[in-house]
């Protein structure tokens, strides 16, 4: 822009005179190459001895005046020179209209790649968002896709570890239900059994006249049932009330527990042919008394009905944890039944469970009353061989040392 | 407006603003350099014609002074 400069410089000199008190200029000189400055626009009246830039637009054309004063004798001058600058101004409007253009190329780049950018960068988002639409319409097997380790990374690792909590308690929840189906179907048999005899004998007695010794012989069934079905209801209860009650544990020697078991079982009177062995290493276990011992009599009591000639209860200290083993060498049960022997009205042998009066409910006491007190209960058995069912329980340590 | 819309239009304004002012810079300083030197060359070319004028109002006085002397 600096090569214009030279060009269009137009020079006009005055004489400044002295009139009765007023300053009057007079045009003594003047060349102009853009043939713009006339003598009544070029004078400035105010004009100093000190040189004065002013810059001004006429007619289109933009002009820089220097104004300058000076006495030469008794001569009084005024000096002024003007440039055209209108070439610094088109340049610069030219300059102005390639940087829009430039600049309109280089935001059309950008814009196709500021595109790219957020599809990159918001891509993950959207396949969060469509997994987790496909896990709320029910597909929960469906999992993000863990691409980076940034925020949306683990946004998309908290999703699935969510959708993994998710899964499993839709799977307790389906287990539960059906559980719970299965539950009322049994007990809706249960109850149907002894309900027919009942009736059935009942119905007799009404409407026929019986000798007395069959009116015995059928009082006799309808009284077994109904004990059977008030044993089945306290069972029940007792079933439920574990869920809803909480249990105060206190801190018992385990062989005192066992010795009061043991004197129990000898008092009413084991069962003819079997042979019952108690053998208890000493122990601090916290219980609640009379739960544990249901759950011993009940053990035991199952393992009497197995058909063996005798009964080992086992207990014993292993490690942090004390074990109670009831072992029997009866008909043992087979392997596909044994995960189910604990599920409430389960049994193995159906027709012989209800002629001892069994309702399927004991082991399933056992293991709620087992995991009240924090442990656990498995059962081991080979057909045939036997069964023994292992209670494992914590061992206060803090009572025992101190 | 969805999130990839949003931020697409962000990234689009971000880029707007700064070419716009890229530009505003680069014009604005460019001209002003430009108008710096030319008011520098006019004021150079001033001060070169106020001396040639000066030295020849001398010369015509000296001249004037010794023409009067000889008559």
């Amino acid at each position: 822009m600096a090569e214009q400069t030279a060009e269009s410089l137009s020079v006009t000199l005055s004489l400044t005179e002295a009139e009765e008190g007023a300053q009057t200029e007079r045009l003594v000189y003047s060349v102009s190459e853009v043939g713009t400055v006339t003598e009544e626009s070029a004078v400035e009246p105010d004009a100093g001895a000190a040189p004065v830039n002013d810059l001004f637009a006429g007619e289109g054309r933009e002009i820089l005046t220097v104004v300058s004063s000076f006495t030469q004798g008794e001569l009084s001058l005024t000096l002024r020179t003007e440039q055209d600058i209108s070439n610094l101004f088109r340049e610069s409007q030219s300059l102005q209209q390639n940087c829009q253009l430039v600049f309109l190329a280089v935001e059309c780049i950008g814009a196709v790649f500021a595109l790219l950018m957020t599809w990159y960068l918001t891509r993950p988002v959207g396949q969060l968002e469509q997994t987790s639409r496909a896990f709320a319409g029910g597909d929960y097997s469906s999992r993000a896709a863990v691409r980076s380790d940034d925020e949306i990374g683990d946004l998309a690792r908290s999703f699935n570890a969510m959708a993994d909590s998710i899964e499993e308690k839709m799977q307790q929840l389906e287990l539960s239900a059906r559980q719970k189906e299965a539950f009322t179907a049994s007990f809706a048999h249960e109850l149907k059994t002894p309900m027919t005899s009942i009736i059935g004998y009942a119905d007799t007695l009404y409407q026929k006249e019986l000798p007395q010794e069959q009116v015995r012989e059928a009082a006799g069934y309808i009284l077994n049932e109904g004990l059977r079905l008030e044993a089945l209801s306290f069972k029940l209860m007792e079933l439920f009330t574990l869920e809803r009650q909480e249990y105060l544990l206190e801190v018992m020697e385990a062989d005192t527990v066992f010795r009061d078991v043991e004197l129990s079982y000898r008092e009413s009177g084991v069962q003819e042919g079997v042979a019952l062995h108690f053998l208890c290493e000493p122990g601090c276990i916290r219980i609640e008394y009379d739960l544990f011992k249901t759950l011993l009599l009940n053990l035991i009591d199952n393992v009497l009905k197995s058909g063996g000639s005798g009964v080992m209860v086992l207990g014993r200290r292993s490690g942090g944890e004390y074990q109670v083993q009831v072992t029997d060498d009866g008909r043992g049960i087979p392997a596909a039944e044994l995960s189910r022997i604990t599920e409430a009205f389960y049994m193995v042998d159906k027709s012989r469970s209800r002629s001892e009066h069994g309702a399927g409910l004991g082991l399933a006491l056992c293991e709620k009353i087992a995991r009240i007190h924090g442990g656990q209960l498995h059962f081991y058995s080979v057909e045939g061989e036997g069964t023994t069912a292992e209670l494992t329980l914590p061992v206060c340590r803090e009572v025992e040392e101190a | 407006m969805k999130l990839f819309v949003r931020m697409y239009l962000c990234v689009l304004l971000l880029l707007t603003a700064s070419l716009s002012f890229a530009e505003y810079y680069t014009v604005s300083s460019s001209f002003e350099n430009a108008m710096s030197r030319q008011m520098d060359d006019t004021l150079r070319q001033h001060q070169i014609v106020k001396y040639a004028l000066r030295s020849n109002l001398l010369t015509m006085q000296r001249n004037s002074a010794a023409t009067q002397e000889t008559i």
